[in-house]
């Protein structure tokens, strides 16, 4: 084995040229080819980018991933702390080294066009997301969703193509090697590869043998050695045989460990109170004898929230036709709700940008109606709408309407960083929900110190939830980046559902308080899996 | 090339290709385009095409270009180093300084010989365990193979013309251009062989070890991950395998004095 020179530029048949240049045009032709030489461990497209500026974390990043893992990592930052900007910078410094010509990038279907402007605007790549009427090859730098490229005839035109380079954004979807996704992507031909996640482990931590799997196959060794090595490692803690290997081809920079400053957080509370209409509504909520065990606690989250969400709900309800219209009529017969009048009331005061997230559809077209009613613009945003309607809202977000009401769902990739003003309206049962939210405005390019709000109803399932869970965030402020998978591990399937059977099979108030600080507890101090997925440095 | 240079970059390239130039105040000019550089930048061939057919002149654009931070909102495009049209701009240099035959100018009243010179100027990219570029340039004296390096440092202060200046003929080579650039080609391998030794080194380890893990990791499948453990053989091999590349940035045949030529063989 040895050097391969390849001298083709040398040929004969290359060296036609008819057109003669003078010495100054010739001059200037070699000087230009000396400003562009690359050297050894320098990241030379920087000069290139004169308006971006990396936080160290992320040059460090950058520098890792070209000259330690040789192009094929998985970036796992925690949410905000830009990984889509350290993949464009990689590619970039690939594209300057004339390593890199051809492509491929997936992401879900919502953020192709966000990842298509900010490669154009922000890195001068020229990147175009897929027209259904041209064929992938006629792309250099293409960029669509894994959803498309699966199907046919696309995938088989992919896995005939031979790409320079791979990106996949939000791969923790390839968790699972049973997929038609994971299937898929494995099979891509690419010298280079970058897999993007917030989440490299969500439940179990296989899930990260699967993702190495693309990015480094073999680097974990075959499946049953790995889970050899995963059992041995649960047994002796001091053993860290999978973390070392792991972060020889993964980046992971957590929000506490950046070195760059972070702008402030201030949480405050709002308590409202229920009219005496609606508490006693939600007393008779209370005392419902259902057969199924978690309607009543549902109902009550649903009506401090909105009756509208709680009207939905039990108009969807099994009960007997008899039964719901009695409740329904009921519903009807409530004021304005509480919550939703001092929340339009405190936008009103605020009289800057806010977002406000709520976990119900209804009370998002609810809330828009009557923020409209009080002469305030406002705009939805939810999961069901099209990329296209989603760009829009976003748009008319920044340029047009002090309010975004959005749903949890579909929030992905969102980035509203010109806002810092964020209301929670319903608060999450899961707190790593809470931190993807927060994450929203909270993130690389935020200015100003962020605000949260959490609208919180007295002496109701709000203010249980506030006092349970919400008080003793900081707590596990540490592990929220990785609670589902800290969850699992203990053999939890939602954190949501355990508190709900918590509250439903505990006799007292105390009762429940003692169990949910027992929960918690366990969270913050299992350490083992975390440990491995929490590779930074 | 700072910010600051950009200005000066585009008078100089606007006013050599002939371009008027309509308004110029320091980080603002605005350029009438020839057609020749309409076509070349604007990226319009249709209006070309049509305009051609029915038989018109046509019309070239005139475009402003900003390079100062501060008039960034004036009208007209913001150029940057980095931005897609200043790379467009290099690029037109670029290809139109690839190649070129050269007299250096010589102002004296003597009847004088000028020896002919093939000058090529290389980035050797080596790539593998890390990527590497070294910029080379390469004489070689066309009558009797001499050959020195670090040669365009030699020369860049000189004058030369595209014409053969009066009183001077020129001494027709002995070598031909092809058999100069395969002896460059030969010098090269041979220095590059022997100087990178641990950059091959490092490289093959680094590739042998990826390239026996994906082998441990198909020990005992069977014939049908056959393509998949193809797929990953080669992206190690493009990413790893120590590789260097002879990329030609431009070359040329120059003819100078005969003074010149003796200098420049003495110090190879």
């Amino acid at each position: 084995m040895s050097l391969i020179i390849d001298a083709q530029e040398l040929n004969e048949e290359s060296l036609n040229h008819d057109q003669l240049s003078d010495w100054d045009t010739f001059k200037q032709a070699y000087q230009l080819s000396q400003i562009k030489t690359n050297h050894k461990n320098d990241i030379s497209c920087m000069q290139y980018l004169p308006n971006l500026t990396l936080m160290p974390h992320q040059l460090d990043a950058v520098k890792k991933v070209l000259h330690q893992m040789h192009g094929r990592a998985i970036l796992a930052d925690e949410v905000g702390l830009g990984k889509t900007i350290e993949a464009g910078v990689i590619l970039k410094e690939l594209m300057v080294k004339n390593l890199v010509k051809k492509v491929l990038i997936l992401v879900p279907s919502s953020l192709i066009r966000q990842w298509e402007t900010e490669l154009q605007q922000t890195f001068y790549i020229p990147a175009r997301a897929k027209h259904r009427s041209y064929p992938w090859q006629a792309y250099d730098i293409v960029v669509s969703s894994i959803d498309l490229a699966k199907k046919e005839p696309h995938s088989s035109e992919i896995l005939n193509e031979e790409y320079d380079m791979l990106i996949i954004d939000e791969a923790h979807r390839l968790k699972n090697p049973k997929t038609r996704n994971y299937q898929f992507v494995s099979q891509i031909k690419s010298t280079y590869c970058l897999l993007l996640t917030a989440t490299p482990i969500q439940n179990k931590i296989d899930e990260i043998y699967y993702l190495m799997s693309i990015v480094r196959p073999g680097l974990l060794g075959d499946k049953t050695s790995f889970k050899k090595t995963v059992r041995q490692e649960r047994q002796n803690s001091d053993s860290q045989a999978i973390q070392t290997l792991v972060k020889q081809s993964m980046i992971r920079n957590r929000r506490s460990e950046t070195t760059s400053e972070w702008t402030g957080r201030e949480i405050e509370t709002i308590h409202v109170d229920f009219t005496e209409e609606e508490f006693e509504f939600y007393q008779e909520l209370e005392a419902i004898n259902t057969p199924h065990s978690f309607t009543t606690l549902t109902l009550q989250r649903e009506i401090c929230s909105s009756r509208e969400a709680c009207y939905q709900s039990i108009k969807q309800s099994k009960w007997n036709d008899e039964v719901k219209k009695e409740w329904m009529s009921k519903i009807e017969r409530l004021p304005h709700h509480a919550k939703a009048l001092k929340t339009v009331e405190f936008v009103k005061s605020l009289n800057e940008k806010c977002i406000i997230f709520t976990e119900y559809k209804s009370t998002q077209i609810y809330l828009q109606w009557l923020l409209h009613q009080n002469g305030i613009f406002s705009v939805t945003y939810n999961g069901d709408f099209r990329k296209s309607k989603k760009e829009w809202m976003v748009q008319l977000f920044k340029n047009k309407a002090q309010v975004l009401i959005a749903t949890d769902a579909g929030g992905e990739g969102l980035n509203l960083q010109f806002c810092h003003h964020m209301i929670h309206y319903d608060l999450p049962w899961n707190p790593m929900k809470l931190e993807q939210r927060i994450g929203r405005i909270h993130r690389f390019g935020q200015e100003k110190d962020v605000n949260i709000y959490y609208t919180v109803l007295n002496n109701t399932i709000d203010q249980r939830i506030l006092n349970l869970l919400y008080n003793k965030l900081d707590l596990f402020k540490d592990v929220i980046g990785e609670l589902d998978q800290i969850l699992s591990s203990l053999g939890i399937q939602s954190l949501e559902n355990e508190i709900e059977e918590i509250m439903y099979e505990s006799q007292s108030e105390k009762e429940v308080s003692i169990k949910v600080d027992h929960l918690l507890s366990v969270i913050s101090d299992s350490h083992v899996e975390r440990d491995i997925a929490n590779e930074s440095s | 090339m700072n910010q600051a240079e950009i200005h000066e970059f585009l008078i100089d390239f606007f006013y050599k290709r002939k371009a008027t130039i309509e308004y110029n105040e320091q980080g603002i000019l605005k350029v009438k385009l020839t057609e020749e550089l309409d076509k070349r930048l604007m990226n319009r061939p249709f209006y070309w095409q049509y305009v051609k057919k029915l038989g018109y002149q046509g019309d070239p654009m005139t475009v402003t270009f900003i390079s100062d931070e501060n008039k960034k909102e004036e009208k007209g495009e913001w150029i940057h180093y980095g931005s897609p049209r200043l790379e467009q701009l290099f690029q037109v240099i670029r290809e139109e300084g690839q190649y070129t035959e050269l007299y250096q100018s010589a102002n004296s009243n003597k009847r004088q010989a000028l020896h002919p010179w093939l000058i090529c100027n290389l980035i050797v990219r080596y790539q593998g365990a890390y990527t590497h570029e070294e910029p080379v340039s390469i004489g070689v004296y066309l009558i009797n193979g001499t050959m020195r390096f670090k040669m365009m440092d030699e020369i860049m202060n000189k004058d030369f013309l595209t014409t053969i200046p009066d009183f001077c003929y020129k001494i027709p080579p002995i070598i031909s251009k092809n058999r100069a650039i395969k002896m460059i080609n030969q010098e090269l391998s041979d220095r590059i062989k022997t100087k990178s030794k641990t950059f091959e080194q490092e490289s093959i380890e680094l590739y042998e070890k990826e390239i026996n893990m994906t082998n441990q990791l198909f020990q005992g499948r069977d014939e049908e991950d056959g393509t998949l453990k193809q797929n990953i053989e080669q992206q190690i091999q493009d990413r790893l395998y120590p590789k260097v590349h002879l990329n030609l940035v431009n070359y040329g045949v120059f003819y100078m004095t005969e003074q010149h030529s003796k200098e420049l063989m003495s110090i190879s």
